[in-house]
């Protein structure tokens, strides 16, 4: 660009030293953050998987004389627990390694079948319309119509808190979402020209909808379920942390926070300092990582 | 609607035909009120519908709750014929729908059940403890649209500036933050540490100060992002363009014009959120020992106390569509394309 006089580009007319200053910090945060979002989100899959491997202990080990031991690098804190102790003297590091396995489990499978059932019912209610439209409709408004938290807590304490239902409750609250979206989309472009050339041409009901309807939009569709999948780890995280879910002995952030909460008025902070921690970081880092699919993959390239 | 659209269709003709002022402005008046009151009455069914819908779902968890004769006459040495006669006596061994019909007529007179443990009225007893999840919940809706609106604004009319990036770092942390851990944290740092606000109870303006925090940070960054993301798309609209060109002061642009239709779908989520605020109010009472439907709810359901619990699922529910009603209704106020359409 310099090499040609003639054309200056405006920018670096305009662009004072502070400016592009904050247009590099831009670039980093909108590049480098959604990559690095991806980063975390791999690694904590990583953990996860490798979770026997990492962790320094059983995450199930006591040792009541040391309970309630500091992080390391507090006097009276020991290395051989990086990150101190929980009330049961268990190692916190190794309580979290694991509690990455229950957050990815039910978050992953549950917004894996939630993308199923939802694109399935959504895709049914926007080619065909008619009664089933309106009955998949109605189910939508009603959901949606109840504080879902509390119709999920009162679902579990009626069956039974397990990892199957734990999942159920969340595929029943995730469905919707995709339902909806991909219902407005199949019934936009049920009108286009590429579809009525594809019936024309002899294709099936269900060729059309597999080849040429749901391909343009599972890049949305992933764009949603990768934000969802924040919003189920969170979901399910709270529902341990009020004792509806994973139950204990299995390590879960939820449940770590639930027990720590307890020696937060004696200012022992570490118990859930550390749980509380991996939450915010995976939903920050998946929803960094959606925020960046989304951008890609946007046309209007907004936001 | 769509009658009403065909009446619009139909009178068009007879507006034209007049050349004096006041008589298609009295059309026009009387087309617009009919399309008001069917919205107004299409929506009052709408909501009606889906109070039976829940209403259905409540009493499907009641079934599944187990028979509630077991629960009643545990521990009392009764016989099979006695569980049978006390099914047949409070009609339990009728069909289930003749039965959801009587739940239905008990919900309408205001019986929702008895507390299993304090045998008291539950609809009396989650009512009594609804005035304080309002107060919560409303306080922290209100913390929310009070930082996020100006904080919204102000990063789309500054986009990219270090103003942006700060509300969207801001925004970005607000959303992944989940509030049961904020809540322990504002308690550890600004209740043991710091002393400055208790940890929990209610009574002063000082026990409000975290729990309304803690529930309020979501929304607030919620509401930045969808502000900001919807004010940029009516900045770039052509009227906003138009307004522009004709030498319309810039504030006068983006308060007049754009903030005035970007507003909308925020409004639209602001009463859907508050869905998900209610959910988190059982959260945020249970870590503040706030006196209201959540931390009632997390006590009835340690005490296996389901009747209870279940009547503030519906209550609450009643209260979350009672508000997504008047925000659509609020939409004849300021959408008005409703009016005209």
């Amino acid at each position: 660009m310099t090499n040609q006089p003639t054309a200056i580009h405006p920018s670096l007319v305009t662009a004072s030293r502070p400016a592009r200053w904050r247009a590099l910090g831009r670039n980093l945060w909108r590049n480098q953050a959604g990559p690095l979002g991806m980063i975390v989100v791999a690694l904590l899959i990583f953990m996860a998987v490798a979770a026997p491997l990492l962790a320094p202990h059983d995450p199930t080990d006591q040792d009541l004389k040391l309970r309630l031991l500091p992080p390391a690098w507090i006097e009276a804190g020991d290395w051989a627990y990086p990150l101190g102790t929980d009330h049961l003297g268990r190692d916190i590091l190794s309580r979290v390694i694991f509690g990455a396995r229950v957050s990815l489990l039910v978050g992953f499978s549950s917004v894996f079948f939630a993308v199923i059932i939802g694109t399935i019912l959504g895709l049914l209610a926007g080619y065909h319309g008619g009664w089933l439209d309106d009955g998949i409709s109605r189910v939508i408004d009603i959901q949606l119509a109840i504080p879902y938290f509390l119709l999920a807590v009162a679902l579990i304490v009626v069956l039974g808190s397990s990892l199957p239902i734990l999942i159920f409750v969340l595929v029943l609250y995730g469905w919707t979402v995709y339902a909806r979206l991909v219902r407005a989309q199949t019934y936009s472009v049920r009108g286009r020209d590429y579809v009525t050339a594809a019936t024309a041409v002899g294709a099936s009901t269900n060729r059309l909808l597999a080849r040429h309807i749901l391909p343009n939009m599972i890049s949305i569709i992933l764009v949603i379920a990768t934000l969802e999948l924040a919003t189920m780890i969170i979901f399910e995280a709270g529902l341990s942390f009020l004792g509806l879910g994973v139950q204990p002995p299995t390590p879960s952030w939820g449940g770590m926070l639930a027990d720590g909460r307890d020696y937060i008025a004696a200012g022992i902070w570490w118990p859930s300092m550390f749980p509380g921690l991996a939450i915010t970081l995976t939903a920050l880092a998946i929803n960094l990582a959606g925020d960046w699919l989304r951008d890609l993959w946007d046309p209007r390239k907004s936001q | 609607m769509a009658g009403a659209a065909g009446l619009t269709g139909r009178l068009t003709p007879v507006r034209t035909g007049f050349t004096g002022a006041a008589k298609p402005n009295c059309y026009k008046l009387l087309i617009s009120v009919v399309v008001l009151f069917s919205y107004i009455i299409r929506r009052l069914f709408q909501s009606i519908f889906v109070l039976l819908g829940v209403s259905l779902i409540v009493f499907m968890l009641v079934q599944l709750a187990g028979d509630p004769v077991l629960i009643m006459l545990s521990g009392t040495g009764a016989t099979e014929a006695d569980l049978q006669e006390l099914r047949a006596e409070l009609g339990l061994d009728d069909p289930l729908p003749i039965q959801y019909l009587r739940y239905l007529a008990d919900v309408a007179r205001g019986d929702l059940g008895k507390s299993l443990r304090s045998k008291q009225p539950a609809l009396s007893l989650v009512l009594n403890r609804l005035p304080a999840t309002a107060q919560l919940a409303t306080l922290a809706m209100l913390m929310a649209m009070v930082v996020a609106v100006p904080l919204g604004i102000l990063s789309a009319v500054r986009r990219n500036t270090w103003v942006d990036h700060a509300a969207t770092l801001l925004a970005s942390l607000g959303q992944a933050i989940p509030l049961y851990w904020l809540g322990i944290m504002l308690v550890l740092f600004f209740s043991v540490e710091l002393r400055w606000f208790p940890p929990g109870g209610s009574g002063s303006w000082r026990h409000l100060v975290l729990p309304v925090f803690t529930l309020g940070l979501y929304p607030m960054a919620r509401i930045t992002r969808l502000l900001r993301a919807s004010l940029l798309d009516t900045l770039q609209e052509d009227y906003t363009r138009t307004a522009r060109s004709k030498g319309l002061h810039e504030r006068a642009v983006v308060t007049k014009h754009a903030l005035r239709n970007a507003v909308l779908p925020v409004v639209t989520v602001v009463g859907l959120m508050f869905g998900a605020l209610l959910g988190g109010a059982v959260i945020t009472e249970t870590i503040f020992a706030w006196p209201g439907v959540g931390s009632l709810t997390i006590e009835a359901i340690q005490n296996r106390d389901y009747p209870l619990v279940l009547a503030a699922v519906f209550v609450l529910s009643v209260v979350f569509i009672a508000i997504n009603l008047f925000v659509d209704l609020l939409y004849v106020y300021i959408d008005p394309r409703i009016r005209y359409r």
